[in-house]
């Protein structure tokens, strides 16, 4: 188990910016995602903290000690590849062994020893029975299992993945989540997992950092993002919410008061940040609306007339028109609803999040 | 008239203007040539060059031409690729009257896209400066992450690529070249560039002989056509030598290349296998057997006298432009042949939904496409043709560059001669201008590789009535001409055919002992010996060129630090551009400087022949050979690391594998097809090489390889000489064989020489 740190990480590819100055800690046993869409840097991140790329600038740290210019076969992580990397011309057993075999005097490892290791990483990720085979006769699931007993079996100081659910079937790629959670409590490893797609990092990480064009955008558990996102880019990219634009009018103990651009509405929410400017963003995400009035004295309600309504199988998607703006809400899929209907809800100002117009 | 058409028609009124311009130039030249003496003409003529060129380049910076249109019409820019070393070469020899006419006709064009290119590249520096605001890390940071990249196996990798190149190949070069600027007696540092560039004896514009035929009357009565082309002196007849086998070969090779990928029809198997023969190597015997079959006795010049009354005899540069033809033409038919494979079908169906067919077709959408591919097998030949010393050898055409240096070695009695130091660098200048040329081209218009990804079932047909009628007729006919040689050093060899004529014609009877020579070759020990001198140096050359190849095809295909990879790959790929006579001349003074050192430490120890102490010549050939066949093999090596991702790599270095466990353990294993190809087409190359061989070969005969062997016994031509070579000959026609086989069936390689 380690620790890792980045601080104030550049990479330039000529005039392109891959990474711009992006700081984070990792902690000990941590799930961590690096999330964000493709081409803001997520690669280019991982393959610096595996040792494949030098950051023009800033430093890397595993447990404090400076690695930055540690090449990659002396930082003892593990990578599983986006395209799994698996030897083609090596067995099942043959590449889960490989990293064994290397270590085998470092470690005082007998042949024996490999053989049982290498079977119980198999038996781990259930392939078990599949040694003998070559990568080109496995399933791209099965591929996936297998670059993982790769990674896992030296037992590394991290396990660094790279979009590794990202070429596989959508049913089998949920049912790999669920495993990968297990596997990784279980081992308790430092992990830091990279992919585009917000639900799985949500899902399985214990913290997330997102990145936008190569800029750290914030950092932070997935409960923390997603009700308390301090900008608009993570706003917008988790889950899915109305963003308005408008100005503060007043400012209370813990709450803030907006009054919307382009109508009378004013709404109050809290803010992250201490010193809030009057240009505004105020973000509400669907689901935390609520039908009806009542609630807090905070609490703003509204009425809205329904300008678009979609079922969707668990819920009913729903276009309110409130004056000039318009705002996306969810009702219950046992709900009947017509176009034009008038439907009365309740902001509940502490799930309102206020944060400065970029 | 329609071909005429779609060529004018594509040209714009820019096109005109600037052309016009050439045009205008070009009369005024000629008014000049015809009215006043050469004195006059001759620099006004220079003036003119100077406007033309001036013209060009305003038209571009004013914005009145633009560059865009050299830069995207595959016409006009190989137009001006030609153009360049056109005049680069009038220029070098100061050509007068009807040539330099020429050179003011393009010069506009010259201008247009020196200056265009030049102008390009500014603003592009100039809009990367703009972009340039990053916070960019202090220098030592950068030379620390630049060391980052390079472990302890880069580093040796690097070294040892760096090193053997250096020391083998570009010092020598700058030997040849010191020796180049040492004058004779009383000269200035240039006297011998001035004896070589303007003395009648090596540049010879105005030669006694006009005319390139001549009418001989034999004393039977019979009269004999004597082809044998004019002596402009060996640097003019070496680049008309060289040009027009480079046309002729590209032209034949794009014809069989084009046939062979786009249609289908009876004998389409047997015409491959054919095409390819001619590039099965057999020094010296195939010219041998042009000579024969275009000789006074041989089939063709009876077939003209029952016809025209004539005998007809080929000789000098005549005969050895024709050899080359045959020999070079498969080089172009091969990267032809790949790169119409490689044209996406999709791109050619797209061309002809707009209503493009037949030529249109060809020349709008599938030439362009196959372009870089063809110019890199043209280029080839070139260089191939200019370093030849096998053809000039058999037809005794002296007067070629390459076989002036061979002479060089020849006579001299002490060192080489400095005058002999500074054709060699002259013909070097010649190879590399047009080398980094076209490479410059091919790799600015490499857009035909994209279409990889593609679908790649080539679209073939079946031709109609009229072109099964012209496959039938022409191209089957001008392959079998070309695989004459292949099939007559066969005969020669089994005692069917004699290599001498009789007056009647060929000599050819069922022999009593076919595999008489074959025999002998194999158990006489003399003779023996030299296929064995041959095999050792190639066997030990491969293993070294194996290796180099792999410190540099590893390190240019995984450095980061691009320039460095880029000035080693052009350095492992320019011995393809060194004439190997220039290599030769550069071993010659390394060596016998090296040689001399070396008697100080160690007297006497290499004291193997005149003039003075230098190396042992096996020493010579092996490093000679491994130096000058490098490119073929990396080209493979190379191709090899390339299909294997990154990432495979970085998964072992990942799992604790150093670099040195990560290449030979896990990389190698992956593309030991590759690197085996590499290594056979190498040894094949090294087996046949001529020129180190014949120059260093006569220095110590015990140590010489086979091609000098068949060098020596071919010129004289008498007694069992020929017989023997041409046992020689089918012994490497059967290895070839044998490697071309394994390299395409097990190893499933192409065979291709795309080697720009
Ligand atoms: N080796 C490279 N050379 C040049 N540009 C690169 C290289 N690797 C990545 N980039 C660029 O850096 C940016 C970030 O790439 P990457 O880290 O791969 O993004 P992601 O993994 O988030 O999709 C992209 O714009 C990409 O084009
Ligand atoms: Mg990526």
């Amino acid at each position: 188990m380690t620790k890792i740190r980045l601080e104030n990480i550049s990479k330039y590819y000529g005039n392109v910016v891959a990474v711009d100055d992006v700081s984070f800690e990792v902690r000990k046993g941590e799930f961590f995602a690096i999330l964000g869409p493709s081409g803001c840097g997520k690669t280019t991140t991982l393959r610096i903290i595996a040792g494949f790329e030098v950051p023009d600038i800033g430093r890397v740290y595993f447990d404090d000690e400076d690695v930055t210019f540690v090449k990659p076969y002396k930082r003892n992580t593990a990578m599983v590849f986006q395209n799994y990397a698996l030897w083609p011309h090596m067995t099942v057993y043959e590449n889960v062994a490989y990293g064994l075999k290397l270590r085998k005097k470092e470690l005082n490892l007998t042949d024996a020893d490999i053989d049982r290791m290498v079977k119980e990483a198999l038996e781990l990720v259930r392939l078990s029975g599949l040694e003998n085979r070559y990568p080109l006769q496995l399933s791209g699931g099965q591929q996936q299992r297998v670059a993982l007993a790769r990674a896992l079996v030296v037992r590394p100081r991290a396990l660094l993945l790279d979009e590794p659910l990202s070429n596989l079937d959508a049913k089998l790629r949920i049912e790999m989540r669920e495993e990968l959670k297990k596997l990784q409590r279980s081992l308790n490893l430092t992990t830091i997992y990279v992919t585009h797609d917000q639900l799985e990092a949500m899902s399985l990480s214990d913290r997330i950092a997102v990145l936008n064009k190569g800029r750290l955008m914030q950092v932070g558990t997935p409960q923390e993002l997603y009700f308390r996102p301090k900008n608009l880019f993570v706003a917008d990219f988790l889950g899915r919410s109305n963003i308005y634009s408008g100005e503060v009018v007043a400012k209370g103990e813990g709450y803030v008061e907006v009054k919307l651009e382009d109508s009378d509405l004013i709404v109050r929410g809290v803010t992250p940040f201490e010193n809030i400017p009057k240009k505004v963003a105020v973000i509400i995400r669907p689901e935390i609306i609520r039908l009806g009035e009542g609630g807090d004295d905070m609490d703003v309600s509204v009425r809205g007339v329904v300008d678009f309504a979609m079922f969707i199988g668990d819920k009913v998607e729903a276009r309110l028109k409130i004056g000039k703006i318009s705002m996306l809400i969810y009702l219950p899929n046992t709900y009947n609803i017509r176009l034009g209907d008038e439907v009365k809800l309740t902001l509940p100002w502490r799930n309102i999040v206020v944060i400065p117009s970029d | 008239m329609n071909i005429t058409r779609l060529w004018v028609g594509s040209l714009r009124r820019e096109d005109l203007t600037l052309f016009g311009t050439g045009t205008a130039l070009l009369l005024a030249s000629l008014l000049i040539n015809a009215l006043q003496p050469l004195e006059i003409s001759k620099v006004v003529s220079y003036a003119l060059m100077l406007l033309g060129f001036t013209v060009g380049s305003v038209m571009v910076v004013k914005g009145l031409y633009r560059y865009d249109y050299i830069r995207y019409s595959f016409t006009l820019s190989f137009l001006s690729v030609i153009t360049l070393l056109y005049l680069f070469l009038t220029l070098l020899i100061e050509a007068y009257g009807v040539p330099q006419a020429f050179a003011v006709f393009l010069t506009p064009l010259a201008g247009a896209s020196i200056v265009g290119y030049l102008h390009g590249k500014l603003r592009e520096k100039g809009g990367m400066l703009k972009v340039g605001s990053l916070r960019k890390p202090d220098l030592r940071r950068r030379l620390r992450a630049t060391l980052y990249q390079l472990d302890t196996t880069m580093w040796f990798f690097l070294l040892f690529g760096f090193l053997y190149l250096t020391v083998f190949m570009v010092l020598p070069i700058l030997l040849v070249l010191t020796y180049s600027f040492t004058p004779p007696a009383g000269g200035g540092w240039w006297s011998n560039f001035y004896n070589v560039l303007r003395t009648v004896s090596y540049v010879n514009l105005n030669p006694i002989v006009k005319e390139w035929w001549s009418v001989v009357n034999l004393p039977n009565g019979q009269r004999l056509l004597v082809v044998r082309g004019v002596d402009y002196g060996p640097i003019i007849n070496s680049l008309i030598v060289a040009s027009v086998v480079t046309v002729f070969a590209t032209a034949l090779g794009i014809v069989v290349a084009f046939v062979l990928a786009r249609y289908k029809f009876p004998g389409h198997t047997l015409l491959r296998v054919l095409a390819l023969m001619p590039l099965f190597n057999t020094p010296f015997i195939n010219s041998f057997v042009v000579k024969l079959i275009w000789g006074q006795d041989g089939p063709i010049s009876s077939l003209i006298e029952l016809i025209f009354g004539y005998k007809l005899r080929l000789e000098g540069y005549v005969g050895v432009i024709l050899t080359q033809i045959i020999t070079f033409f498969p080089i172009v038919y091969l990267n032809a042949y790949n790169s119409f494979l490689n044209v996406d079908p999709s791109t050619e169906e797209q061309a002809e939904n707009l209503g493009a067919k037949g030529f249109k077709l060809f020349r709008s959408v599938t030439l362009p496409l196959a372009l870089p591919g063809i110019a890199a097998g043209a280029i080839l030949v070139f260089v191939f043709s200019l370093e030849d010393l096998g053809a000039p050898i058999v037809f005794n055409a002296q007067n070629l560059m390459s076989y002036r240096i061979f002479r060089g070695f020849q006579t001299a009695t002490g060192l080489i001669s400095p005058e002999i130091a500074a054709l060699g660098v002259i013909l070097l200048m010649i190879t590399l201008v047009s080398f980094l040329a076209i490479r410059n081209y091919v790799s600015m218009r490499s857009y035909a590789m994209i279409s990889r990804g593609g679908r790649l079932s080539p679209r073939v047909r079946c031709p109609g009535p009229l072109g099964l009628l012209a496959i039938y007729l022409a191209v089957f006919p001008v392959i079998l001409f070309a695989i004459l040689p292949q099939l007559g050093v066969i005969l020669i060899s089994l005692d069917v055919l004699k290599p001498y004529p009789t007056a009647t014609g060929l000599d050819i009877r069922i022999p009593e002992n076919p595999f008489m020579y074959l025999t002998k070759v194999l158990s006489d020990s003399t003779i023996y010996s030299y296929l064995l001198n041959t095999f050792t140096y190639a066997g030990i050359s491969v293993l070294i060129a194996v290796f180099l190849a792999t410190a540099v095809g590893y390190s240019v295909s995984r450095l980061k630090i691009k320039w460095l990879a880029n000035v080693l790959d052009s350095l492992a790929t320019s011995p393809l551009a060194i004439p190997g006579l220039v290599i030769a001349l550069g071993y010659y003074y390394f060596f016998y400087i090296l040689a001399n050192a070396l008697s100080y430490v160690f007297p006497g120890i290499y004291a193997d022949l005149s003039p003075g102490p230098t190396f042992k010549t096996w020493v010579v050939f092996i490093i000679a050979f491994s130096v000058r066949r490098l490119p073929y093999v990396v080209r493979s090596v190379f191709a090899g690391f390339q299909q294997v991702h990154e990432n495979l790599e970085e998964a072992a270095m990942n799992l604790g594998a150093t670099r040195i466990k990560v290449v030979f353990g896990v990389i190698f294993p992956l593309i030991v097809g590759y690197i085996l190809s590499g290594a056979l087409l190498g040894f094949i190359y090294m087996a046949t090489e001529v020129t180190t061989s014949v120059t260093f070969g006569g220095m110590n005969s015990a140590y010489a390889p086979m091609t000098y062997y068949m060098a020596q016994n071919i010129v004289g031509a008498a007694g069992q000489g020929p017989m023997l070579v041409a046992a020689m000959g089918t012994i490497l026609i059967m290895i070839q064989l044998v490697v071309v086989i394994i390299v395409v069936y097990v190893f499933k390689q192409r065979y291709a020489f795309i080697g720009v």
